[in-house]
């Protein structure tokens, strides 16, 4: 029998027409994050960490969460996504008049979505949903109780333990 | 296992999903010897990932594709519009099981519906009562709960509140029957334990796919050659239009090919047509079968769109089985609702990342976080109806870009037809009723951009000029090249298609043993 190896990182990024590095962010298991990342800019990680707040404001989930997902995002991206990040976050700033991350949060979302459609917002916005809702941290905060093999699945363990409503007939 | 000659005739069959796989197995347990190809690998359930992200890139079909038209994937998923497998088992290791037969209407929907402008309606050249024997033995291969005495799986928490929704509401046909999902250890395989990963790729093997039933069995029989990581890529003909050899490339590249007596196409709707398409020659310049033009169009793939609603107190819908049953009431044909045909409403389970995913592509911000953070106390509602067949939409080969392994990609055409709208639209209406019944205190609604069911890219006709195919999916113009797959459907009809495309898929084999047997292949 003979075997074909496929090419899951590039499909992957095919799939999700999100930027390779917003993918790498993710931290998708089976997605190769580059080796020796780029110095990290802080000031660009701080801002990033304000745009997947603004995007996903989950105040339950810690902000260590985001943050993490900023620096993976610029310290994994290569040369023309780094500049494209560099360059997004650049352009909040301008929009803003000063300092994006400063305003208010209805202010924020405005100039936010001003810039819906840029490769910098889709590959925040594509990295960090991969990034957040596949974090079994993140998702169990929300009662979600992921890979259930171990456990013996849910036939002992609650599949059928709603109580609020009549048992179908 | 076996190793087939490649000078030795083989019957040659072109994927190992639900329909390549059971022909496969219905024809070396006949004695007859099969060389199955099959573009992807092996992935067993050691390797199967309940992670829902990781599990789609493990098992997906993403070679690119092009999708165009005004339907949702040509904007949302331009490059990927189809939700389909490349593993031996093909898209049953991902579905999830539901296993229902056609309504006997649904067999004749140009008469039914009557003319319906700007469709390709056509009546299938056969009837329910045709394929009631094979819906039957359908139904005990794949071991579906609620026939053959085999019982019902006990209800889950979400398909409890479809229930309760749908009797507050004043349906009346409801059922979690007819699931090829093993209630109870059967035929080799274990039964459920409610693990909920019923699309990664079932770690126990409880949900039938033909990775854990039809391949392993006809490997055991010796007449089996599964060669995986080969892409069929050209069917080859004679001077006198017989099929007379499968070219393939193999997991090294490089470019096999396979004398074969029987040639059998069991690539998914799409590869399926491109596959013809891709086989064109001087003596049928448009592909394989493609004499009247048929090949490629009337491209179905189901109305579809979610639901989901915050319930007052937790539901947990990710425990058990993800699908676990359907609402039928709305699948009848009733003009008075302002559309032809029906659909049906599925109790549905999804993991976060995939909910996030259909929310992200609707808004972004608070509204969508505040509901994700609700997770827990979520149900979810599906509808799956007849889309209407239109000669437009269709599978043709894009005229430009070619994949990794040169060959041209292929493109799909679609444009909704009104009364998909009209129907999608009263499908919304009735799942916010339902929601509303059982006390949701938030609905939101999504649209499903990818296809996971694809039928009528090849479809059957009694009379040639109708079709490619006739009622046993042997190509009109060619005897001894059939189409196996969902392809052949001339309408989608509402229900998932799978029993019926199994069904059709152990006619086929009864014929082409049969004519075996007679020398008359
Ligand atoms: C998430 C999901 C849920 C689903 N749930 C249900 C459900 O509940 N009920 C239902 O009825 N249906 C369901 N379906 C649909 C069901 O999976 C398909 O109808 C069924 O698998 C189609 O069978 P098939 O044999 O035509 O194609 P597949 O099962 O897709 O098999 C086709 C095979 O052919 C291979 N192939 C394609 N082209 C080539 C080539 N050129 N050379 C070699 N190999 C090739 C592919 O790799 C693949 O393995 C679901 C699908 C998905 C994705
Ligand atoms: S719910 Fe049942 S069928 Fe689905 S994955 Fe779990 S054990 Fe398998």
């Amino acid at each position: 029998m003979t075997r074909h190896s496929d090419s899951l990182v590039l499909s992957r990024r095919n799939l999700l027409m999100a930027g390779g590095s917003a993918l790498a962010a993710s931290g998708i298991p089976g997605v190769v994050v580059a080796a020796g990342a780029a110095a990290a800019d802080a000031g660009e990680i701080v801002t990033i960490t304000r745009v997947v707040r603004d995007m996903f404001p989950h105040r339950i989930v810690p902000i260590l969460k985001f943050r993490d997902f900023a620096a993976r995002l610029v310290g994994t991206a290569d040369s023309s996504t780094a500049a494209m990040l560099k360059q997004g976050c650049a352009e909040l700033d301008r929009r803003a008049g000063g300092v994006w991350r400063t305003l208010d949060s209805k202010r924020r979302r405005g100039i936010l979505e001003g810039m819906g459609g840029t490769p910098f917002f889709s590959a925040v916005r594509t990295g960090g949903l991969l990034a957040l809702y596949t974090d079994l941290d993140v998702t169990r905060l929300f009662g979600y109780e992921g890979p259930s093999l171990e456990k013996g699945g849910y036939l002992l363990r609650g599949f059928n333990d709603l109580d609020w409503l009549p048992v179908p007939t | 296992m076996t190793e087939i000659s490649k000078r030795d005739p083989a019957v040659v069959i072109i994927g190992s999903g639900a329909a390549g796989g059971t022909v496969a197995h219905e024809l070396v347990t006949r004695g007859i010897k099969v060389v199955l190809l099959e573009a992807g690998r092996e992935i067993g359930p050691a390797e199967f990932i309940q992670d829902d992200m990781a599990a789609f890139g493990q098992l997906t079909w993403m070679d690119k594709r092009r999708a165009t038209g005004n339907w949702l994937a040509a904007t949302s998923s331009p490059a990927m519009p189809l939700w389909t497998v490349k593993a031996v088992g093909g898209s049953t290791l991902h579905w999830n099981g539901l296993a229902y037969r056609m309504q006997a209407h649904e067999f004749e929907p140009r008469t039914r519906y009557g003319q319906v402008a700007g469709t390709s309606l056509a009546d299938w050249p056969i009837t329910l009562e045709d394929l009631l024997p094979f819906y039957e033995r359908a139904e005990d291969k794949l071991g579906v709960t609620g026939t053959h005495g085999i019982p019902r799986h006990p209800a889950n928490n979400n398909y409890r509140v479809l229930w309760n929704a749908a009797k507050r509401a004043g349906y009346g046909s409801i059922s979690n029957g007819n699931l090829a999902i093993n209630s109870e250890p059967r035929d080799g395989r274990a039964g459920c334990i409610q693990m909920g990963f019923c699309n990664q790729g079932c770690k126990i093997g409880a949900k039938w796919s033909t990775q854990a039933s039809e391949i392993p069995k006809a490997i055991a029989t010796g007449r089996l050659d599964l060669r995986t990581g080969c892409m069929a890529v050209r069917i080859e003909h004679d001077a006198s239009g017989r099929a007379s050899a499968v070219v393939y490339r193999d997991g090294n590249g490089v470019l096999q090919s396979q004398v074969a007596r029987v040639v059998c196409v069991a690539g998914n709707a799409v590869e399926t047509a491109r596959v013809l398409l891709l086989s064109d020659s001087g003596k049928f310049p448009s592909g394989l079968g493609n004499g009247w033009g048929h090949v490629g169009r009337h491209y179905t793939h189901h109305v579809g769109g979610g639901t989901f609603g915050v319930m007052p107190k937790p539901v947990n819908m990710h425990r058990g089985i993800s699908v676990p049953g359907s609402l039928f009431d709305e699948a009848r044909h009733d003009e008075t609702r302002g559309f032809v045909g029906g659909y049906l409403i599925q109790a549905m389970s999804v993991a976060p990342s995939f909910l996030a995913s259909l929310l992200d592509a609707e808004d972004w911000g608070e509204r969508n976080a505040d509901f994700m953070e609700k997770y827990d106390h979520l149900a979810g509602l599906l509808i799956c109806g007849e889309d209407m067949p239109r000669a437009d939409n269709r599978v043709t080969l894009d005229r430009e870009e070619l994949d990794a392994l040169g060959l041209r990609i292929p493109c799909i055409h679609v444009d909704v037809h009104e009364n998909d709208r009209r129907m999608e639209a009263h499908g919304r209406l009735t799942t916010q009723v339902l929601m509303d019944a059982v006390g949701a205190v938030d609905v939101r609604q999504v649209r499903t951009a990818l296809a996971t069911h694809n039928m009528g890219t090849a479809r059957m006709s009694r009379r040639p000029e109708d079709g490619v195919v006739d009622s046993f999916g042997r190509v009109h113009e060619m005897p001894n090249l059939f189409v196996s797959d969902g392809s052949v459907f001339p309408s989608s009809s509402a229900e998932n298609p799978t029993l019926t495309i199994v069904a059709l898929a152990l006619r086929q084999a009864d014929s082409i043993a049969e004519r075996l047997g007679r020398g008359d292949l």
